[in-house]
């Protein structure tokens, strides 16, 4: 506490600065507080590996939807009933199999992708990471990859999944690095998962995102999310052990729903201001379906080109861990998620941000 | 003739009485009301000043809708060609920005209800504010017979971008047909002819207000303070009914422009391009003779929805769809159906144009004497993108604008337009919009000073 005297009065400062919810932060200057740091996700999208035009990755081109699906099984549909037509997709898209619908599915068929080696092996189905790191895991990619919808920048999934980020709170996901002593190198720190409660700090654009946020943490409606994991930091990259099982929530045009990993880790770059890089692990496969069927109906689907009924035969056929132990079949699929973090001040349920 | 102005006004009325109630009967507008130039009363009163408002749906493909230069003749590249004709009567507005702040970028909602309201929504129910064409209506409405207009041309009751607040959308006319009975079948005055016969049951009920309104102040004076607030919005509604029996009691100015038209043919519903547009010019026309008859000074004009589903013969997408579904042709740089849907729209607004500059008003026209503002409601609606969305105004607003211009924003708010809009009606506000859409700037490059 200062003291200070002027024209004969007596004023008392107290430094607040280990108190404020959103303490000043000068350029340049470390955000570490109580060797913890904290970011919160600003993007988030499945990693898809894309040249220009597409011909390393799809050389036959782009999968039908469900439109011109339709159009190829039923030219004569105006004799037909909704029953028979309309409906009887419906029904398949919520009720899918592993059967052959008739279709060529055009799987990505480049040996790129972006992602991680999930598994450790390096196999003959694995792609190679554009900087030359073999045996990266990425089934979802082979799936998605030759569907426009999941394309950036302008694929229905890509741009309504990275609105939503931005646009809502359910899906508001966030990393809180403890016993952190350095950004750049780092062998053992302890990250938590939480949800966070509050909209993002954004310039007036609603779009650019900045670091110096603050965030409640959703100890209610998101106990349920939350992680604590072992992670180290190499080279200003953090690195995690596998989680178990991670639930992220997910919302895309206002519906909320989730996904499920297994074994998922994130790699990230890490600054003051934000961290960016991936987040890799197995998905299970039918809440991968789901999730996407319950938040796009057929409409946005065709937006996409997206062929739900296709598109789940694909991701059963490349499903590659955790088998069924009655069918042997593999109930996840390798994936990984592009993800960029800005830095927020977490506040907890008994103490202030920063502290 | 000078002293005859002075016992002569424009608001000379003669007045009498019929079956026992006051009767007054306007002047017509005779030429010693005018000044010499034919652009003024003579007593200064200006020719009135007219407000519209008119939109089209998603936006733009702004690689051939974005003209190279800037200032007047201005290029036209081919997704605006359309507007050759009437470039002199426009200015065209790009680069400017909605900003959404905290709320959520609501697709196809969050532009519009910027630029009419000037304050983000926070969701789809959200209309906060009251739309522009309201606060002007207020200004300049008063003296018509309607405040304010409002039609579509989709056909759909629900399409409109005027409200006096969340609850209270302003419904459209959607039918030529009922549009037509409501302007020029019961309660019309026809402003040019000869006779003028009061309807006597506007009479009754006039007296009856004046019951109503008696016996509303008797009980005013039993009531606490926040009962006679709510009683106070009971009167402002009678005050309105007042205003509109006011009116049918008086022999309207006369006007050259108004003719009363034909009662049209109604059209199925749909939304086939060709059958928008026909349905667009009907109401147009029928718009504009109610501007012109004098029957509204506030008037908006529909072209089509935020989610349009205007279709194109032979495209199975309809307008809405299309801008999700059709990729940017890489050679081409945009997307050709889509462009082709905003084509027809720019087609529907210098029909719009031209259509208020044919009116003969003084020695210029009605659009010489309107100031029209035009907005969408995302700039490129693939991406639900609302930075740099496009907006149009016409007319000259009784001089005090210049037209033929294109107006590069910079990247400021879009609400300048809006700000300058209300400005120009006379509207005393300092300032409009709320966080980063705040503004107190107009777009001085378009202002006569």
């Amino acid at each position: 506490m200062w003291t200070c005297h002027a024209s004969g009065l007596t004023f008392r400062v107290v430094l607040l600065s280990g108190l404020l919810i959103n303490p000043t932060v000068q350029a340049g200057e470390s955000r570490i507080r109580n060797r913890t740091i904290s970011y919160v996700m600003t993007d988030l999208f499945w990693s898809v590996y894309q040249t220009e035009d597409a011909r390393a990755e799809c050389p036959k081109g782009f999968n039908d939807g469900p439109r011109e699906q339709f159009q190829k099984l039923f030219p004569d549909y105006e004799s037909l009933s909704v029953e028979e037509t309309q409906l009887a997709q419906e029904i398949q898209t919520w009720h899918p199999n592993t059967e052959p619908d008739g279709f060529d599915f055009f799987e990505v068929e480049g040996e790129l992708s972006w992602g991680l080696n999930l598994d450790g092996k390096v196999s003959a189905n694995d792609f190679t990471h554009p900087d030359g790191t073999l045996g990266i895991d990425n089934e979802v990619y082979r799936a998605v990859g030759c569907i426009i919808g999941f394309r950036g920048p302008d694929g229905v999934e890509y741009i309504f999944q990275n609105k939503a980020i931005l646009d809502e709170v359910y899906n508001r996901m966030m990393i809180e690095l403890t016993e952190v002593d350095s950004l750049e190198n780092d062998d053992s720190v302890v990250i938590n998962l939480y949800r966070g409660m509050d909209r993002l700090l954004t310039d007036a654009t609603g779009q650019k995102v900045t670091a110096g946020g603050t965030q409640r943490i959703d100890y209610r409606w998101g106990e349920s999310l939350i992680r604590q994991f072992a992670g180290q930091i190499v080279d200003g990259v953090l690195i995690t052990e596998p989680i178990a099982e991670m639930i992220m929530p997910w919302q895309n045009l206002s519906v909320p729903s989730i996904h499920v990993f297994r074994d998922a880790r994130f790699q990230l770059d890490l600054s003051s201001e934000q961290a960016s890089g991936v987040l890799a692990g197995y998905a299970d496969v039918d809440t991968w379906y789901y999730q996407l069927i319950r938040n796009d109906s057929t409409h946005h689907l065709s937006n996409g080109q997206i062929s739900g009924i296709s598109l789940y035969k694909a991701l059963r056929r490349f499903a590659d861990a955790y088998p069924d132990p009655l069918t042997g079949e593999n109930t996840a699929i390798s994936t990984s998620l592009d993800v960029k973090m800005a830095q927020v001040f977490i506040v907890h349920r008994d103490s202030r941000a920063g502290e | 003739m000078k002293k005859l102005e002075q016992t002569l006004s424009r608001r000379r009325f003669l007045r009498g009485t019929l079956k026992g109630g006051a009767v007054s009967v306007g002047l017509p507008l005779l030429n010693v009301f005018l000044n010499d130039n034919g652009t003024a009363y003579a007593d200064g009163m200006p020719i009135p000043l007219r407000f519209g408002t008119w939109s089209w749906g998603l936006g733009m493909s702004e690689p051939i809708f974005v003209p190279k230069k800037t200032g007047a003749n201005f290029d036209l590249p081919e997704e605006i060609v359309a507007l050759a004709p009437v470039q002199e009567h426009l200015n065209l507005y790009t680069n400017f920005h909605v900003f959404k702040d905290d709320a959520p970028n609501l697709c196809h909602h969050s532009g519009w209800v910027v630029l009419r309201s000037g304050i983000a929504p926070t969701a789809r129910a959200n209309l906060p504010g009251e739309t522009i064409d309201v606060s002007i209506a207020r200004q300049i409405g008063n003296a018509t017979r309607f405040r304010s207009l409002s039609a579509t041309a989709t056909g759909d009751v629900r399409d409109s971008f005027s409200y006096e607040g969340g609850n209270s959308v302003n419904t459209p006319e959607w039918s030529p047909l009922r549009f037509y009975q409501r302007l020029f079948g019961e309660g019309f005055q026809d402003p040019n002819a000869s006779t003028f016969t009061p309807d006597p049951k506007v009479l009754v009920r006039q007296s009856a207000l004046s019951a109503v309104q008696e016996e509303a102040r008797k009980l005013e004076k039993s009531l606490g303070a926040e009962d006679r607030a709510r009683l106070d919005q009971y009167f402002t509604g009678l005050r309105d009914l007042e205003r509109r029996f006011d009116l049918q009691l008086t022999k309207p100015d006369p006007r050259e422009a108004c003719v009363v038209l034909e009662e049209p043919m109604d059209l199925p519903t749909g939304l086939d391009a060709d059958l928008v547009a026909t349905r667009h010019r009907m109401m147009t026309d029928l718009m504009l003779m109610a501007v012109a008859c004098d029957q509204t000074r506030v008037f908006n004009m529909f072209y089509a929805s935020a989610f349009s589903a205007t279709t194109q013969p032979g495209y199975d997408k309809p307008h809405h769809t299309a801008t999700h579904e059709e990729a940017v042709d890489p050679e081409l740089g945009y997307q050709p159906y889509t462009s082709w849907y905003t084509r027809r729209a720019m087609e529907e607004w210098a029909y719009y144009v031209q259509a208020l500059a044919n009116f003969k008003e003084g020695d210029g026209s009605l659009l010489d004497n309107s100031f029209i503002y035009a907005t969408t409601d995302q700039s490129f609606a693939k991406l639900h993108a609302i930075d740099g969305i496009p907006m149009f105004s016409a007319g000259t607003a009784g001089g005090r604008v210049k037209s033929g211009l294109h107006i590069d924003g910079g990247g400021s708010p879009g609400c300048r337009l809006g700000y300058t809009a209300q400005r120009l009606m006379g509207l005393e506000v300092d300032t409009w919009g709320d966080k980063s859409n705040t503004t107190s700037s107009e777009i001085g490059e378009i202002l006569i000073t």
